[in-house]
């Protein structure tokens, strides 16, 4: 390690309208260093990365790179001054050859009288292959090769572009363990020549075995860089998830009865496997882990977006078979999608209109269905006044309201359906602190009516301060079951990160 | 102490004044864009009116009305069709099927009145239900596929008509796209019949809402329970009925099945629904807007011949209307939003 600063990041904030994403954050990268990132999901490192190489532009705070302050409009600015990203989903075209990837928008240096001279790019590209050992033919093309060779041929571009600092977002979460490996003996290669490397991972081992230093980010703060080498898996484990528990969790007291759903060994190939739990009345049951684990996939098999293939679903002791979303709400379920602009709300209509989405069979006459406008103008006038929105106009556009608003338009469209199982998937991700505290005084509600919770977050305070009892969820597979006692954010976190 | 409250108190109503007025001035752009047809249609109107002095005659504006009337009914159950999300290219080619079946029934086989109806409906329906499927079925885009079943509907509609118009229909259909009921053409009533109808069934019923919630965003229409496949049906059984009614009245009117019938039919129906402010992405059905479209794509012509325009200009004015069309209708809501942040940014 050489020690010489490349990049710099200090005192950066974001918001999203409104909504602070990162709050003055800082990052230092040496030459020739790997520099582990990590963070739950929604801490701020996306942000801040798409910050750096000039997706997003910063409100405040100053980024200096090989010793300049700089302030990247685009990404090409980011490229041309030698910082790379390789995201988490390839951007290659998956129509050319790995060749035309590795030199796309970089042809000029073979073009020779105005023409493009293929057969030189190519041989430069074998002379890279053959530089780093890879053994992927320069005119494979990119859909059909494998997700690790993909990523090799994305690094190989930022080595042929000459970058200094390469930024890579999750490389290995779709890497088999060989693969891993082949990454990390490109990766140790590069810093021998003085390239920087950003490690984006919720891996704590990888961090440990690849990195130098790790600089650690919770909801948007900047919590701390250490030297990998000085600390502990647990001392990593406490500064991701060390939050202070606040009152932000006003649970209540509600009386928890027999099993309304009983799920067994429900299995979505290539999804998730083996899932199996029980949902009391009155309960509000929490699914902890991190995105992709699986969580929201059960959520989706139960309430019939998607089919399972293996397993059973039971609703009070009787097997079902939900093959739609509407069979669900029919059997009593409800379910507040975790992407809200994609899945909850239809952007174009009212908040009356989105509220009663669910259930308007209730306000319509039999036969032709023609809806009895006063019943429900009264009934969604009260339901704004239950789950407490703030709305001047019940007719006005649901996406002139706030984020924080608009879910909770979602939660009282299901609300209105009287469901006996209502599952939130991350209920309050990306609104605001109020809106959040209030949310949670509604789940507490609910179940002191007799509704069951299912509440999917990738906030660990929130589900310990909100669930009864926690499932855990990594990879697929409910790896840890255990009472609201029982539970604390460093048992919890050893099971969600692994 | 006391004071500086009291400026704070003055200060924060003075923003909200503020507020209210940048709110009013997104309510003025809001009306005008969502009434762009009407606006457009006034300013024509006056234009018209001063520049031919043939224009402003009850004849001639009756004219207008019922040539816009077969379009206004196309229209009309388009302006569901586009709410509900699809889109469907072929309405034009399979009106012009339906009225040369008709007229071959008619004139032929002589076949009953009832029969021709009910064999129209069922080709309008069958057709539209058929591009539905492939949709559906195969998940592809609406607007390719019907542009391929279009060529479709017109290469049956050639070979069974044997390449030629279908003159000499019977009285019955000639009084659809002709005749008169209390001095008003029959045309007229079918129209606002529909656009009430059609009105109705938008705002008003189960069915409606369901179906622009399809159209702003089917997978959240989904989650919500609603069975997608079943409403995408039922809307083009009900869009096969409204081309057929618009066949037999253009067949009516023309006294004859003319092959060419359908042939800008698409282009002029999307013309007039986009116009009308129902937008190109669904999620918003405006019928009477649809109405109003109609009858400015029916001014241009009917102006433009008051003027002694050579016809080809026609074409050329309408694609510059399409154009002025689609250009408010994809940037309207950025308009209508960028003021909104105008104002929210001064409040604060």
């Amino acid at each position: 390690m050489t020690n010489q600063v490349i990049l710099s990041v200090e005192g950066v904030s974001k918001s999203f309208l409104g909504t602070k994403a990162l709050n003055k954050v800082s990052l230092e990268v040496c030459e020739g260093e790997v520099h582990g990132v990590i963070g739950e999901n929604g801490a701020g490192k996306s942000t801040l990365m798409n910050t750096i190489f000039g997706s997003l532009q910063r409100d405040e705070g100053t980024i200096r790179f090989m010793g300049e302050e700089v302030n990247f409009k685009y990404p090409a600015d980011a490229l041309k001054a030698g910082i790379s990203m390789i995201h988490q989903e390839t951007s290659l075209v998956q129509q050319f050859t790995a060749s035309e990837n590795i030199w796309l928008g970089m042809e000029d240096r073979f073009v020779k009288n105005g023409v493009l001279d293929n057969g030189a790019r190519d041989e430069a590209t074998k002379k890279l292959f053959e530089e780093y050992d890879l053994s992927i033919r320069h005119n494979a093309v990119v859909s059909q090769i494998s997700m690790a060779a993909c990523q090799m041929i994305e690094v190989i571009r930022a080595v042929a572009g000459n970058a200094k600092l390469i930024i890579m977002d999750e490389p290995t979460s779709s890497l088999s363990e060989n693969e891993v490996g082949v990454l990390f003996r490109i990766i140790r290669k590069l810093t021998s020549q003085g390239v920087a490397i950003i490690y984006i991972s919720h891996k704590i081992e990888e961090i440990q075995e690849i990195c130098d230093r790790v600089s650690v980010y919770r909801d948007g703060n900047y919590i701390g860089t250490r030297p990998v080498a000085d600390v502990d898996r647990n001392q990593i484990v406490s500064m991701v998830v060390g939050r202070e528990l606040t009152s932000l969790f006003p649970k209540a007291e509600a009386e928890i009865g027999d099993t309304v759903l009983e799920v067994k060994n429900l299995t979505r190939y290539g999804k998730f496997r083996d899932v199996s739990f029980t949902l009391r009345k009155g309960e509000i049951l929490g699914f902890a882990g991190l995105e992709g684990a699986g969580r929201s996939e059960v959520a989706s098999c139960i309430f019939g977006i998607d089919q399972a293939d293996e397993g059973e679903i039971l609703i009070n002791g009787k097997k079902v078979s939900i093959k739609s979303p509407s069979e669900a709400v029919e059997l009593g379920i409800g379910m507040v999608t975790e992407d809200r602009l994609r899945r909850g709300i239809i952007a174009q209509m009212s908040v009356k209109h989105n509220m009663t989405m669910a259930r308007l069979k209730k306000f319509c006459g039999k036969g032709f269905g023609i809806i009895r406008e006063r019943e429900e103008t009264g009934a969604v006038d009260e339901m704004i006044k239950t789950v407490q929105i703030k709305v001047s106009d019940r007719n006005q556009r649901i996406d002139s309201l706030s984020g924080g608003n608009q879910q909770k338009v979602i939660i009282g469209r299901w609300i209105m359906t009287t469901p006996q199982i209502l599952i939130l998937d991350e209920p309050t991700r990306g609104i605001d602190v109020g809106s959040k505290s209030e949310i949670h005084r509604l789940m507490s509600s609910f179940v002191q009516q007799g509704m069951s919770i299912i509440l999917i977050s990738s906030e660990m305070p929130e589900v310990l301060g909100m669930a009864d009892r926690i499932v855990v969820m990594r990879e697929g597979r409910a790896v840890f079951t255990c009472d609201r006692e029982e539970a604390n954010q460093e048992l919890l976190g050893k099971y969600v990160l692994g | 102490m006391k004071e500086k409250n009291n400026e704070k108190v003055k200060g924060s109503s003075g923003a909200q004044a503020q507020g209210k007025r940048a709110l009013k001035g997104e309510a003025v752009v809001r009306f005008m864009l969502d009434n762009k047809a009407l606006i457009l249609l006034i300013v024509l109107f006056v234009a018209l009116s001063i520049a031919s002095p043939y224009f402003l005659t009850v004849r001639n504006l009756l004219n207008v009305v019922r040539q816009a009337c077969g379009l206004a009914i196309m229209g009309i159950g388009f302006t569901l069709l586009l709410g509900s999300g699809s889109m469907d290219l072929s309405v034009g080619n399979l009106m012009a099927l339906i009225g040369v079946s008709a007229a071959l029934l008619d004139t032929r086989l002589h076949a009953h009145p009832v029969l021709i109806i009910v064999i129209c409906l069922a080709i309008g329906i069958a057709g539209l239900c058929f591009n539905t499927f492939l949709v559906q079925k195969f998940q592809l885009p609406g607007f390719i596929l019907t542009l391929a079943t279009g060529y479709i509907f017109t290469g049956i509609m050639w070979l069974i008509s044997g390449g030629q118009s279908i003159a000499g229909i019977s009285e019955w259909m000639r009084f659809i796209g002709q005749g008169t009921l209390l001095g008003i053409p029959f045309q007229i009533y079918l129209m606002l019949l529909l656009a009430i109808l059609f009105t109705f069934l938008i705002r008003k019923t189960k069915f409606g809402r369901h179906s622009l919630a399809m159209g702003g965003n089917e997978n959240a229409a989904r989650v919500c329970g609603i069975n997608i496949t079943k409403g995408k049906f039922l809307i083009a059984t009900i869009m096969g009925a409204c081309v057929t009614v618009a066949a037999l009245v253009t067949t009516g009117r023309a006294s004859s099945a003319q092959l060419s019938a359908g042939s800008d039919t698409a282009m002029d129906t999307i013309a007039a629904v986009v116009i009308g402010g129902t937008p190109m992405n669904g999620g918003v059905a405006n019928v009477p807007g649809t109405v109003i479209g109609c009858l400015l794509i029916q001014l241009i012509s009917n102006g433009l011949n008051l003027l002694d325009v050579n016809s080809n200009w026609h074409k050329i004015a309408k694609g510059i209307i399409i154009i002025i069309a689609v250009i408010l209708d994809v940037q309207g809501t950025k308009i209508i939003d960028r003021l909104r942040v105008k104002s929210q940014e001064k409040n604060k």
